[in-house]
């Protein structure tokens, strides 16, 4: 601590800030504050300051003083040096620090934001500032405080802080480059990992975000929330067996977590194991029993399964919670295809592709119901911009498997 | 009132024939009938090459009234220039429940790399040609009378090029001779091949496998049309039948959908879009798979599409499709509406069961006499290498068979491990065949399998409904009456069958059509249309026989 605040010094003497001062005094002073000598620092320093007045000296002095827990003396010698070198930022920092020990947040905030804009704050007290700005509502001095951290320090701590600012306001895209900052430097942070994937969950790039669960689930096998985030990241990139097989285990360690229920009856349904996702669906609706998402996701395996009935009846209570669920409204409109009514199924499925445009199952029902209702040119449409999104869905998988060395899915190569 | 009357009828066809047995159906008679035919196979499977082979066909060569077996082999890329090293085999059924290989003899031992074959009568001869699709050159035999065949591939210019696999005749054309659709899979350079587990398309469940199909090249599709003077000309591209896509094409069937009298043509692709091409009646076909509802899956998934049944399942007098498909991609039940299809794979409960499987050899028959068809499918996977991995939903690289009994309402029932260890023994299976080998009016199984021996599956089914056997015998060229098509009523259940070349996976299944009467003693009616659109009706056949229908000149 003294060294460093030594070089802070010293560094501010060196740019002329300061009327120069015998380094070698200085230094030795250091050395006694390293060494814990606090008595005799106290009374080289003072015995330099009655040589002459010295800013450095008495921001030294100060540090002393806190650190023998006399905190008035020392918030008294910290406010002599910034009177005496006001655009001096190290006895600003230290001051804030002695204030916020004394729980005196505002009056440190005062101070430490004067000391940013001279220069870089120490790591600690830069964090600080910004949490202090984000409580005040000041989301962007916190962010800029925490770039400025990440910056001087390769703070993974700061990055980490800055996306989720990043995150917060709705950039992914710049959440994830900083992630991705903060995972070279720290590869295997569980942290960082977490935050990296649930920002490209965020991002929808679910590929980004199988890339860092995959180790995250096999560093921390206990951890039920990274098979189930790997889970749900393989689902929305296509790889509904790869899915499965995480949220199978995300199941085995907490077999009462509706999420999961929802998420592997979602997998199954994808795999058309409507039986099995039947099943998971009616235990996570017994957890949570208004979920609409259990509830479209119920539907489905109903749908597949042939039980039209008690589709319809699902699908509609979640479309009675949430009005444009994409899935609840696919539901409907293939009960609707099952039963041959062709213009009810395209006007269900074209409320699924308002909602969801890269559903590959809603444009090709909707081409069917199109050519079932006589309607070449809007089949050929939906024929269209079904192959676009299987193209796209395959090309991802084709990525996925790329990427993580073709571990997941069952698809024919 | 009908369907009242139809429900009473199968509920009397149900005590005459008692509840589903659960005893073995089938008896694997292999050894006893002295069948040794096994492929010559890479354990390893390093290239695609070596996964895909190989059919059978079920055929009276010698027109002694038995249904002799053909059984395909295929070389392996180690074998490649050693043709005479895999040996397909012709067994001649000698009547008492044995069979010998005379494959030798007839001149049919060595096509080559085999894939697939079907069979026809190509020259109007009213004996039976063989027709091998394979790695570099197919192979038409045309039979010689006299137990030898002939190899006319050269002279009919039906050699083809590449990598064939299915084939299937029919007279698409409407002009008294039957043409030739074959499917094409892969664009493969043997000097080149793809390093096995090596690129994107190359790995499966994060371990090293063959690679392919995706990935690699396709090739287009071909259509030969019968010149009438013994040779062919190849209009695939014309006829609009080419597939410029370059899909892979595996198995192929011919059958009219719609019931207009003229041959459509579906084609089993696999991981793409199957094509089903409508027959337009002047030598041209219009593809329309996706607004038939028989492209993909219901979900708009491509499938590795493999084998393919054809049959009036539900006894409507319309012809159904149903797809077998790669493991984790459901086999698909395409039910026919008239003027489309529904895929029906879960509303039958014939998809669940075969989730697990990869799905090849595939034939609708009626195994108890019912009067109902039942469904039967092959199975294995393509990769050894599969029980060293996470298998998720699929089935190790050895899989069973899956045996669906026919519920008469729609729907199915997987029975399979109630039948014994001819169901439930594991194999890695690929062509299938149908056919009454021992002519006890119960229909037997062929199955060539990749890995191990062929099988002859004798159905020994116990109580079986009383049956009739109707062969076709066409007048002028089409003597085997392809594309004809024949519907035996008994009482209220009226039952309808193709003539087909080609179906299953690279596969024949006998032409004859065998119908199942359940407790009836007689066929009320049997009507046949035959591929000109001619009509003959035959009224009052007792059952428990086989019948020849002459057509009239």
């Amino acid at each position: 601590m003294s060294g460093r605040l030594l070089t802070c010094a010293l560094s501010m003497a060196l740019l002329g800030a300061l009327p120069p001062v015998a380094p070698a005094s200085l230094e030795s002073i250091a050395a006694l504050l390293d060494a814990g000598q606090l008595g005799r620092a106290e009374s080289e320093l003072r015995a330099v300051l009655a040589h002459g007045e010295d800013p450095i000296a008495r921001d030294l002095l100060g540090v002393v003083l806190s650190r023998q827990k006399r905190a008035a003396e020392a918030e008294r010698e910290f406010r002599r040096a910034i009177a005496a070198a006001p655009d001096s930022a190290p006895p600003r920092q230290h001051l804030a620090r002695l204030l916020l020990i004394q729980e005196r947040e505002a009056e440190a905030a005062a101070e430490l934001r004067v000391a940013a804009r001279l220069g870089p704050l120490e790591r600690d007290l830069g964090l600080r500032l910004a949490a202090i700005e984000l409580a005040a509502g000041d989301a962007t001095a916190a962010e800029r405080q925490l770039r400025a951290v990440a910056q001087e320090y390769e703070s993974v701590r700061a990055r980490l802080e800055l996306a989720r600012l990043e995150t917060r306001r709705g950039d992914h895209d710049e959440a994830l480059v900083t992630l991705r900052q903060a995972l070279d430097l720290a590869p295997n942070s569980e942290a960082v990992l977490r935050a990296h994937a649930e920002v490209s969950l965020m991002a929808g790039a679910p590929i980004a975000a199988v890339w860092t669960l995959e180790p995250l689930s096999r560093m921390h096998p206990e951890v039920v929330e990274y098979p189930y985030l790997l889970g749900v990241a393989r689902l929305k990139v296509g790889d509904a067996a790869g899915a499965a097989e995480a949220l199978e285990r995300a199941l085995e360690l907490d077999p009462e977590r509706a999420l999961t229920l929802i998420a592997l009856g979602l997998a199954y349904n994808n795999q058309k194991r409507f039986e099995e996702a039947e099943k998971h669906l009616v235990d996570s609706l017994r957890l949570e029993p208004e979920n609409p998402e259990a509830m479209a996701a119920l539907a489905q395996a109903e749908e597949g399964l042939g039980e039209l009935q008690p589709a319809e009846r699902h699908a509609l209570r979640a479309l009675d919670r949430v009005p444009d669920h994409p899935l609840a409204h696919l539901v409907v409109g293939m009960v609707r295809m099952k039963q041959g009514r062709y213009a009810e199924a395209r006007d269900a499925l074209l409320r699924t592709v308002a909602a969801n445009p890269g559903s590959v199952k809603a444009h090709y029902q909707l081409s069917l119901a199109y050519a079932r209702l006589g309607d070449v040119e809007s089949s050929g449409r939906h024929l269209e911009l079904y192959r676009e999104a299987l193209t796209e869905m395959e090309e991802a998988l084709v990525e996925l498997n790329t990427r993580t060395g073709g571990g997941g899915g069952g698809m024919r190569p | 009132m009908k369907s009242l009357l139809v429900a009473l009828v199968g509920l009397a066809q149900g005590a005459a024939l008692g509840a589903a047995p659960a005893e073995p159906l089938l008896r694997d008679a292999t050894a006893e009938a002295g069948i040794t035919f096994e492929q010559s196979s890479a354990p390893e499977k390093k290239y695609i090459l070596e996964s895909m082979a190989g059919g059978v066909a079920v055929l009276d060569y010698d027109g002694d009234g038995l249904l002799d077996i053909y059984f395909v082999n295929s070389l392996t890329v180690d074998t490649a220039t050693e043709p005479e090293s895999a040996r397909s085999a012709l067994y001649r059924n000698l009547g008492d429940g044995t069979f010998a290989d005379v494959a030798e003899r007839a001149g049919v031992a060595t096509p080559g790399w085999g894939m697939g074959v079907c069979t026809a009568d190509v020259d109007g001869d009213r004996w039976q040609d063989i027709y091998v699709t394979t790695v570099g050159g197919n192979r038409l035999y045309v039979n010689q009378r006299d137990g030898t065949f002939r190899d006319a591939t050269g002279d009919a210019g039906v050699a083809s090029e590449g990598w064939s696999a299915g084939c299937g005749f029919a007279d698409y054309d409407r002009d008294g001779d039957l043409d030739l659709f074959v499917s094409r899979y892969v664009r493969v350079d043997l000097d080149n091949l793809p390093e096995f587990g090596k690129g994107k398309f190359c790995r499966y469940r994060g371990i090293e496998v063959q690679c392919g199909p995706r990935g690699l090249p396709g090739t287009s599709d071909l259509l030969y049309r019968n010149r009438g003077d013994a040779s062919f000309e190849e209009v695939s591209r014309s006829a609009g039948v080419m597939d410029p896509n370059e899909y892979f094409g595996l198995g192929v069937a011919w059958f009219d959908d719609n019931d207009d009298g003229w041959p459509d043509l579906f084609v089993a692709n696999d991981s793409g879009p199957n094509f089903f091409y409508r027959n337009k009646q002047d030598g041209t076909f219009e593809e329309m798979g996706f607004p038939l509802g028989v492209a993909v899956s219901e979900d708009g998934g491509e499938q590795g599409s493999m084998g393919i049944a054809v049959g009036d399942y539900r006894n409507e007098g319309r012809a159904s499709l149903f797809v077998t498909n790669f493991s984790e991609e459901p086999n698909a039940l395409y039910h026919n509406q008239g003027d489309y299809f529904v895929d029906a794979s879960f509303r039958s409960a014939t998809a669940p069961p075969s989730l697990p499987y990869v799905g090849w050899g595939t034939a609708f028959l009626d195994y108890d006499n019912d009067g109902w068809q039942d469904l039967i499918v092959v199975n294995g996977h393509v990769y050894p290498q599969l029980d060293n991995a996470r298998l998720g939903a699929s089935a190790p690289y050895r899989q069973r068979k899956l045996l669906y009994r026919n519920r008469r309402d729609g729907t199915f029932e997987e029975i399979a491990e109630r039948h014994g260890e001819a169901f439930t023994e594991l194999r890695v299976s690929r062509g299938l065949a149908v056919g009454d080998l021992d002519s006890d009016g119960r229909l037997d199984l062929v199955v060539n399998d990749l890995d191990g021996r062929a099988q002859l599956l004798r159905n020994e089914a116990p109580r079986p409904g009383n049956w009739l056997g109707v062969r076709l015998a066409g007048a002028a060229s089409l003597t085997d009456a392809i594309g004809a098509v024949a519907t035996v009523r008994t009482g209220e259940l009226s039952q309808m069958r193709h003539v087909q070349s080609g179906t299953s996976y690279l596969s024949q299944s006998d032409m004859r059509m065998h119908f199942g009467l359940a407790a009836a003693p007689r066929a009320d009616r049997v009507e046949v249309r035959w591929p000109d659109g001619g009509l003959t009706r035959l009224l009052d056949l007792p059952a428990n026989r086989s019948v020849t229908v002459y057509q009239r000149r």
